[in-house]
């Protein structure tokens, strides 16, 4: 999946119909960040395990593939798996394995340690795919305005919303131009350098291009009045109704028990419930 | 008597770079008139737009813009661009928003309407450019002649008394042309002024009401459509094209026969008519295959088919003079 066809896929996703998809950009964006920052700060393999078993159902509600879902958070993985991977290497605790080469060992506590932020990262991927699948992405800039995003900050990210198609067209406009004359970054028959070359040229071009039409931009936003002081618009028809409380409830009430149930029963389930902190 | 509202006197324009825009320019537009200025490339069309709202500011001489100097203040600029509305060339250069919502409110809002009010003319500016229900699409969801209406309806929406359309009809298809057209005939009518710079002659033929040829920097000729195509001259200068059927006249004229410029299809044939019978007139409309005049000319007979064109002629020149006395009073 490329580039230009990964973004088309993410705003075919964000198409569909479903509770999820019709409800108040806020209250999806709120809550879902609060399942993250819920996830951070719990300490206890079990609670990740629920909360992930939540955010699949909440993708099965929402008319998404779970087979696309899932790929998307493994694509993201390695972001943070990468310091993961060296967790159990570098943390103090009982040794369960020596490597045969530089005194490597692996802790059990490091072991914990590793599977705990696993688990966080994962949960905290599957919210952010699963809130980029139900928001388009102007939604979710709208939300973060509403929510009292500066106006500064939030019409630079609806200008890179809106750019980042016309960008990737253009890309697609410049590279099909170039396919029709026989190039291929990939065609080892042509010297490496002279294939850099080409792509550093597609990369200038681009900035050029950008910069030109930051220049006509301006231009037509002047030309429609625009200020320092001008506001932006939002939709104020939008209202929370019955389906944003339920959900409201439905998650702080999941969030509440697994607090509970964390502080008085988990503990009692062995590896799962252990508190790694 | 209609007010003249817009009016340039010995303006000049210079870019930074030093590279002369435009020279000594002096135009004067009048309320509810339909302006084309023709120009090749490089011409100087899109720099004279960037004035009339005060985007850029004359280097030297004066633009009026209903009769007052413009001011480059910030309060009056606002004035100026409320009043004057620019449809770029590109939709996408105007089309900054990520909803076509947002864009179009994107005008109101800067002119610090209330929320309720700009919620009206967005609806209304959507509903008159067709585009009502689209409200939530992405712009790069749509289509070139949608981007175009939505474009159109972003300026609508701060009701302004003039629209300035730079190449208003160039990459759409006939249809696309067709509904864009018909929204600047629908405004023209409710006495917006509609001043439009395009390269299409068969369109700004039938369109406008008035024409400033521009070169260089300088206009270098104005007229009504037949006085600007009938001179051959200042066209070959300009680097401009005809419509077809002055083309063929003129080609005909240059080759000895003597006939008058026409500027519609139906104009040339009553010209050929005249200046080369009824027989040369048959063979021709079997060239050109136009079914529905030869069928014409065989069902009406050659006496009533010519009077017909000359009914056709006499209207057209009518409503010439009727759209004339109307602007002028």
């Amino acid at each position: 999946m490329n580039g230009v066809g990964s973004v088309r896929e993410l705003e075919k996703q964000t198409d569909k119909e479903s509770p999820l998809h019709s409800m108040d950009g806020r209250i999806k964006l709120i809550l879902l960040i609060f399942i993250i920052v819920y996830a951070v700060f719990s300490t206890q393999i079990i609670v990740m395990i629920i909360l992930e078993i939540y955010l699949l159902l909440l993708i099965y509600i929402s008319n998404l593939s779970f087979k696309t879902s899932l790929f998307r958070v493994l694509i993201l993985l390695p972001f943070g798996g990468f310091i993961i991977a060296f967790q159990p290497f570098i943390h103090p605790g009982n040794i369960i394995w020596t490597g045969p080469f530089l005194g490597i060992t692996i802790t059990d506590a490091g072991l914990m340690w590793a599977a705990l932020l696993m688990s966080r990262l994962i949960v905290s991927l599957t919210s952010i795919v699963l809130l980029s699948s139900i928001s388009p992405m102007q939604e979710v800039v709208e939300s973060f305005r509403k929510l009292g995003m500066p106006r500064e900050f939030a019409m630079i990210l609806s200008l890179m919303i809106r750019f980042l198609f016309m960008f990737y067209d253009e890309l697609h406009r410049i590279s099909h131009a170039q396919k029709a004359r026989c190039f291929d970054a990939f065609n080892k028959k042509l010297s490496y350098k002279w294939r850099m070359k080409q792509l550093g040229y597609t990369v200038a071009m681009m900035f050029l291009r950008a910069y030109e039409q930051g220049e006509t931009i301006y231009m037509s936003m002047a030309s429609r009045g625009f200020s320092d002081k001008s506001k932006l618009y939002h939709d104020k028809k939008k209202k929370i109704g019955s389906k944003e409380y339920a959900f409201i409830a439905i998650t702080l009430g999941l969030v509440a028990c697994l607090q509970i149930l964390a502080m008085f029963l988990f503990h009692q389930w062995g590896f799962v419930g252990i508190n790694i902190a | 008597m209609t007010r003249t509202i817009i009016q340039t006197e010995n303006m000049s324009f210079t870019y930074p770079d030093g590279t002369s825009a435009l020279n000594n320019i002096n135009i004067e537009i009048k309320e509810g008139e339909r302006v084309a200025i023709v120009g090749s490339n490089g011409a100087g069309k899109s720099t004279l737009f960037a004035h009339f709202n005060g985007i850029n500011q004359p280097t030297s001489g004066l633009i009026k813009i209903d009769g007052k100097p413009a001011v480059y203040e910030k309060k009056e600029l606002l004035q100026i661009r409320q009043k004057v509305g620019i449809v770029f060339q590109n939709p996408d250069d105007q089309l900054f928003a990520p909803t076509v919502v947002e864009d179009v409110a994107f005008g109101p809002m800067n002119l610090g309407l209330s929320d309720d009010e700009v919620d009206e003319r967005v609806e209304e500016a959507l509903k008159m450019v067709g585009m009502s229900g689209l409200e939530k699409r992405a712009p790069h969801h749509l289509s070139g002649g949608q981007k175009k209406r939505v474009a159109i309806a972003g300026i609508l929406a701060m009701r302004p008394e003039i629209m300035v359309l730079d190449e208003p009809t160039t990459g759409l298809d006939p249809k696309g042309v067709e509904q864009v057209m018909e929204i600047l005939y629908m405004l023209n009518k409710e006495d917006m002024s509609i001043i439009i710079a395009s390269h299409d002659v068969e369109m700004v033929t039938k369109f406008a009401d008035k024409i400033f040829v521009l070169h260089d920097g300088q206009i270098i000729g104005q007229g009504t459509p037949e006085e600007i195509f009938n001179d051959y001259e200042t066209l070959k200068k300009a680097h401009l094209k005809p419509p077809k059927s002055a083309e063929l006249l003129y080609m005909l004229k240059s080759n000895g026969v003597p006939c008058d410029v026409k500027l519609t299809v139906e104009g040339a044939y009553h010209e050929i008519i005249h200046v080369m019978g009824v027989k040369a007139f048959h063979n021709i409309l079997h060239l050109v295959k136009n079914q529905l005049h030869h069928r014409l000319l065989h069902e009406l007979g050659a006496e009533n088919y010519h009077k017909m064109l000359h009914i056709i002629e006499e209207e057209q020149t009518n409503n010439d003079k009727n759209k004339n006395h109307e602007l002028n009073d």
